[in-house]
Parts: structure tokens; C-alpha cells; sequence
């Protein structure tokens, strides 16, 4: 599936602060298969964008074609998995997985044969008749993946997926997420604050700027895979986006918390007043 | 259980003191044995089961009507700015003070006491509902969206699931205020029921019937809460993972 952002711009109005300008002017193109991470600070307008390519939400000016065709609503070929699960809680990992199959008519028979394989992707196999409440944060974020991978998308679109889970878990998902890309070649374009996730998962990162948010940069990773965290490639490349990563982020700072405070070079939160003298 | 025992050693003890005299104050002794005296002569049981009826009746209706008037002013908000606000008015008044409307509207009988009972569940049960749907966390909503549900399917099976605990919540409280409605009700204006062997007991100046009567209300309402509607509540919130085990 190819995606073509055009000129994509979008304000949201406020009723105390005004028009605040979320995406300014973004063009890019996701090519069918390619693994697309898009990275910038928070609330830079990245779940914005992932929404308007989603059919969620619609830009105020510029268009999201996929395979040529203007995006006009949500589609069962473009699923998206959000930071929370979203699992329905009151059905079963099983007919979670089957919901979408269900929209579509699938009879029941049908529906459970391809539901098994998919669950056993994402190795829930044990906790097939479990309801979301008796699962960890990892468990339902396979539960989520396995639901939209069944529908047999062109692409996937990742708002922070692993966002909310701790780190250990949070490796391991990345990984077998390269192992299911590998498997299904699947088209994903996946949003991040995380650098480090960024560069261990995508062909392409693009930097996406504060707000208002344009693409800063495009950084192609021509590492191999699986790639593992340590790879001293992958470092060199997070310290080279690191640089440009991080005066959009104490632009974020200044925004939300302070103009007092200024980043350090180390990326160290700190106040200027406080400097140890270093400016006698 | 203690507690209880409590409550009616209190209860002797007061009778003990003589604020009142006792025919006006029975001690536990003499209630019992009115209990078992109207149980035996029927008296109890005509009421109690002329009082279901109504109650039951006034209930179901209720609770279909509430919960499609409740999923409209979920889903439409035509229909929530229009009959929502009017709903909202109605619930400040007392459905008892419908009684005099009801009785000339439907004679007296027992169809007056159910179109009470009626609105004093239904009224409850549309704003449940009501405010089920409107608490359905949207991701869900934007979920279904993505996985190609129209609005219909999202409907049912997104948003109907998904106000179940609330319609739930919404039962258990309209059947208490259906309690309340039908007695109110018979104590007023009817010449079988509950309420009306309380009224009774009144007029004759027999308060070990009155008493009596109000037990019998006490412990019907604890018993369709505590076997049906709290474990009903309680199964539906665990399956939705609103409360822990």
C-alpha cells in the first residue's frame, strides 16, 4: 500500500487559547512494505497525522491518498493499534481477535480457524478464552496486534503501541514486531517519542518538528535485522538524530514548562540561574 | 447477623423504657406474633402477592421503555437536548405526586399504582442508560472505526455492550425506587397490597400489623438486592473488569 501525504495541514480550535497550528504543511510517501517510523517530542501533532492517514480525523488543507484514492473515512485496510489496547473488555482475547472478521460477515467457522493462527503469532495461545482485565499491558498489546493483523490489513498504523508498557516487555515486543513485519510485509507506519525504538525499528525515520509540526529530517536506516538494542550502528545514528532530536524538545519544554529552563548538551533538565558559576 | 440481634435487643429496650405506650410502640414479641398471625389468616400473603404483580408489571415496562428512551438520548442528541432536559425536570418531581393525575387518568385501580411504579423506575432507568452510553470510552468507538464497523455495528456491538454495567447499576436502583413508588402508592389509593394492610393497621390502631408490614417491605427489598440484583451487578462489573476479584 502506498500512502502520499500532501501538504497536510491541520489547526485545532481552541475555546481559551484560539487556533493552534497542530501539522504545518507535511508531505511524504510511504512505499508499499516499508517500515516508516515517524519521531518528534510530545504533542508535535504525530497521533494527528497517524489519525488523518486513519481516516480518524481530517486535515484542514492538503490530502492523505492510499493506492491513488483520498482517504474520506477509516478502512479495515489501514487498522490502527493505539498506546491503550483498546480491547472491548467485555469479550474474550478469542473474540476480540475475531471482532473485525465479525464486521465483515465471516462466518463463524471461518472466523475461528484464522483467528488460532493469529493468536498463536503473538503467543497468547494460553490465554485464548482470558478477558482483557486478566491480561498484563504486553499481553494486551499482542491481544491488539493479533486483532488487526487478522483482518489481513495493507498497513498498520502504531500510535506508540508500546508506550505505556516497561521496558522489558517493550524490547521483546519490538522484536517480534520485526519478526511479524518480516512474516507478513506488512506497510507500517509507526509514531514515537522514542528515539531509540525509532531507529531499532524502521527503514526510515522522519523527524517531526514541535509545534506547529513539519518534517524536520529523514533519516534512512540501512541497518541489518533483526536489529537488537547495543548495535554500535544504531548508537552512532541515535546520537546523530539525538542532535536535531533535541532542540525540538526544549522547544517542547519551553512551551509546556518554563522559558527559564534550557536543555544541556547531556540532555539534563536544568534551570539557568543555576550554574555553578560557570559563566564568571 | 449479630447486628441485627442488636438492633432488636435495642428495640426491646426502648419498648422496656415506655417512651410510648405500648400500643403505640410493640415490643419484637408481639410484632412476631402479628407476623405469623397475618401469614396464617393469608392476610400478608393476598398483599404481598398483589403487590409483586404491580410491582413487576410497572418494572418491565419500565425497564424496556427506559432503556430505548435511554439509548435514543444516548445516541441522538436531537432527542437528548429536546426530551433529555424534559427528563431531567421530571425527576425533581416525587412520582407520588402523579397519584392524583394517575387516578383520574386511570380510575382507581391497578393501573394507576403501575403507571406510579412505572415512572418511578423508568425515570431512572432512561438516565442510566443514558449516561451509559455517553460514558463509552471513545478509543473504543475509534477502535470499531478502524476495524471497518459501520454505525450500526458500532452500535450493537460496541456501544450497547459497553453500557451494559451502567443499564445494570441502573436496574438495581430503579427497583428500589419501584418499592417506594407502590408503597407510597397503595398507601393511598388501593384496597390490596402492602401499603394498603400498613394503611390499615393504621386506621384500626394496630401497630404491630403497621410494623409488621414494614418488615415484610424490609425484607423483600433485601432480598431481591442481595440474591439477584447485587450479585447481577457484581458478575457483570467483574466480567468487565471493573472490579478486582
Amino acid at each position: 500500500m502506498k500512502v502520499v501525504i500532501e501538504n497536510v495541514s491541520k489547526k485545532f480550535k481552541r475555546p481559551d487559547v484560539g487556533e493552534i497550528q497542530i501539522l504545518d504543511n507535511i508531505n511524504f510517501t510511504i512505499e508499499e512494505g516499508e517500515f516508516v517510523c515517524l519521531l518528534g517530542p510530545s504533542g508535535c501533532g504525530k497521533s494527528t497525522l497517524l489519525n488523518i492517514i486513519a481516516g480518524l480525523d481530517f486535515p484542514d488543507s492538503g490530502q492523505v491518498t492510499v493506492n491513488g484514492e483520498p482517504v474520506k473515512k477509516p478502512g479495515a485496510d489501514r487498522v490502527v493499534i493505539f498506546q491503550e489496547a483498546a480491547l472491548f473488555p467485555w469479550l474474550t482475547v478469542l473474540e476480540n481477535v475475531e471482532f473485525g472478521l465479525k464486521m465483515k460477515h465471516i462466518s463463524k467457522e471461518e472466523r475461528r480457524s484464522r483467528v488460532l493462527d493469529y493468536i498463536k503469532m503473538v503467543h497468547l495461545g494460553r490465554f485464548v478464552n482470558a478477558y482483557p482485565h486478566e491480561l498484563s499491558g504486553g499481553m494486551k498489546q499482542r491481544a491488539s496486534i493479533a486483532r488487526a493483523l487478522v483482518m489481513d490489513p495493507q498497513m498498520l498504523l502504531m500510535d506508540e503501541p508500546f508506550g505505556s508498557l516497561d521496558a522489558q516487555t517493550r524490547n521483546l515486543l519490538e522484536v517480534e514486531l520485526q519478526e511479524i513485519w518480516s512474516k507478513t510485509h506488512k506497510t507500517i507506519f509507526f509514531v514515537t517519542h522514542n528515539l531509540r525504538e525509532a531507529v531499532c525499528l524502521g527503514d526510515k525515520v522522519y523527524l517531526i518538528s514541535a509545534r506547529p509540526g513539519h518534517i524536520k529530517s529523514v533519516y534512512k536506516i540501512d541497518a541489518s535485522r533483526p536489529r537488537k538494542e547495543g548495535d554500535p550502528n544504531l548508537i552512532y545514528l541515535q546520537d546523530k538524530i539525538m542532535d536535531c532530536l533535541r532542540e525540538e524538545i526544549e522547544k517542547v519544554v519551553k512551551q509546556e514548562i518554563d522559558l527559564d529552563y534550557v536543555l544541556s548538551k547531556d540532555g539534563i533538565l536544568c534551570p539557568v540561574d543555576r550554574n555553578l558559576g560557570s559563566n564568571i | 447477623m449479630v447486628f441485627f440481634v442488636l438492633l432488636i435487643a435495642i428495640w426491646e429496650a426502648i419498648y422496656r423504657f415506655h417512651f410510648w405506650p405500648g400500643f403505640l410502640f410493640p415490643s419484637p414479641f408481639s410484632v412476631t406474633l402479628a407476623l405469623i398471625d397475618g401469614f396464617n389468616d393469608k392476610t400478608f400473603l393476598i398483599a404481598i402477592i398483589a403487590s409483586l404483580r404491580r410491582i413487576l408489571i410497572g418494572y418491565l415496562i419500565a425497564l424496556m421503555l427506559g432503556v430505548m428512551i435511554g439509548l435514543l438520548l444516548g445516541k441522538y442528541k436531537i432527542f437528548d437536548e429536546t426530551i433529555g432536559s424534559f427528563i431531567v425536570g421530571l425527576q425533581a418531581i416525587p412520582s407520588i405526586a402523579w397519584l392524583p393525575l394517575a387516578l383520574l387518568w386511570f380510575g382507581l385501580n391497578d393501573k394507576a399504582i403501575i403507571f406510579i411504579v412505572f415512572l418511578s423506575a423508568g425515570l431512572i432507568m432512561i438516565i442510566s442508560t443514558d449516561a451509559g452510553v455517553k460514558g463509552v470510552p471513545p478509543i473504543l468507538l475509534r477502535a470499531a472505526k478502524t476495524m471497518g464497523a459501520n454505525d450500526m455495528q458500532i452500535f450493537k456491538d460496541v456501544v450497547l455492550p459497553a453500557s451494559i454495567p451502567s443499564i445494570v447499576s441502573g436496574m438495581r436502583l430503579a427497583w428500589a425506587f419501584a418499592w417506594r413508588g407502590l408503597v407510597a402508592g397503595e398507601l393511598l389509593a388501593s384496597n390490596t397490597g402492602l401499603g394498603q394492610v400498613l394503611m390499615m393497621g393504621r386506621n384500626m390502631g394496630d401497630m404491630r400489623q403497621v410494623i409488621s408490614v414494614m418488615i415484610i417491605i424490609a425484607m423483600i427489598g433485601l432480598l431481591t438486592d442481595g440474591l439477584f440484583f447485587k450479585k447481577m451487578e457484581r458478575n457483570i462489573r467483574r466480567k468487565w473488569g471493573l472490579e478486582s476479584r
